[in-house]
């Protein structure tokens, strides 16, 4: 059979870099939507229930093509509970995940992050709260949030050891 | 079998070859993932996604979007051709499927026949609603829904075997006739 891949080669040889990086930056995204859509089980057009969009929204997204705002990725990222994309010095997403920055950099020491996690988990704690507030569920005493930061908090110690 | 039936057998099988011999099947790139391929008239010098890439290559207006599908096709060579990566082009009883899904005057046209076996064909520049309103596109869409009608009457005839990744088309010496009389 007569093949053409040398010229195939060239083809894609030819395609500058950054159009290069940027189709594989939305065929990753999309991948990622997609296996994560897989994982909790949910349709296309259930998928696109839940966020409030189009189908063809959907569609495009997944397509691989998709040019993403920092907005979609956002929102996608917040909706899965994980993010869609890192950042390749990971120093400004999800902070309870960054390393500890070089030792002269006093806007993040060990204990700031320590910190910050404390407030996230505070954050989500006051969120889970009104939510059960909504929900007509019987509120949690100070003990038992006190008690959920606790066991928090040697939840990511005990995690840290291990690392 | 009578007689004329068997002769319409042959008939029908010269007619798949006499197709086959008019359209090469052309291997663009092979992965575990995925084989492309295109096809090729045997008139031409070169295949139809030769003829797509080389029209659009030197055009200012439409080169970055060609970069972008010849970019799009090495992706899919090194992870499958999905579904979810196609315009659906064509009818309902055909495979013929398009690029790029997002907006783009450029068009690609392929047969995407399963998540592991694609074949490229040609495209152009859509500037009407639908391919069907211009000559030129609906050529291209044809010739693939032609090609895929072809390989499926020589599959049922044995010429044409489509396996999990490849396509193979059997010679015309390594057949006789009784091959078809069936």
């Amino acid at each position: 059979m007569k093949t053409i891949n040398s010229k195939f080669q060239q083809m894609v040889a030819n395609v500058p870099k950054d159009v290069m990086t940027e189709v594989d930056l939305s065929f990753d995204i999309a991948s990622e939507i997609d296996a994560l859509m897989q994982e909790i089980g949910l349709s296309k057009k259930q998928f696109a229930d839940a966020l409030g969009k189009k189908p063809s929204e959907v569609t495009k997204w997944l397509s691989g093509q998709h040019n993403f705002t920092i907005r979609t990725i956002a929102m996608l990222s917040s909706f899965f509970g994980k993010p869609i994309i890192r950042v390749a010095t990971n120093r400004y997403v999800f902070p309870e995940e960054k390393t500890p920055m070089v030792a002269d950099d006093s806007s993040f020491s060990f204990g700031k992050k320590k910190e910050a996690v404390a407030d996230r988990l505070l954050k989500a704690l006051e969120e889970n709260r009104q939510a059960m507030i909504a929900r007509n569920e019987p509120e949690l005493t100070l003990e038992e949030i006190n008690a959920e930061i606790a066991a928090a908090r040697a939840e990511m110690k005990a995690r840290k050891e291990k690392e | 079998m009578s007689v004329s039936l068997q002769h319409k057998n042959i008939l029908y099988y010269t007619k798949i070859m006499n197709s086959l011999k008019e359209i090469d099947l052309v291997l663009v790139n092979e992965t575990d993932k995925c084989t492309l391929y295109t096809i090729q008239f045997q008139n031409e010098n070169e295949s139809e996604y030769e003829r797509f890439y080389n029209k659009f290559k030197d055009e200012a207006e439409y080169n970055p979007d060609l970069m972008r599908i010849v970019a799009f096709i090495n992706k899919i060579s090194q992870n499958g051709a999905f579904e979810r990566f196609f315009r659906p082009e064509g009818k309902m009883s055909d495979h013929v499927v398009a690029l790029p899904v997002i907006s783009s005057k450029l068009r690609l046209y392929c047969l995407r026949l399963s998540d592991k076996i694609l074949i490229l064909g040609n495209g152009g520049v859509k500037n009407s609603r639908t391919y069907n309103e211009d000559d030129a596109l609906s050529g291209y869409v044809i010739t693939l829904q032609n090609f895929e009608r072809i390989l499926k009457e020589g599959q049922q005839k044995g010429i044409v075997i489509i396996t999990e990744k490849a396509i193979e088309i059997k010679d015309d010496d390594s057949e006789t006739s009784e091959n078809v009389s069936l």
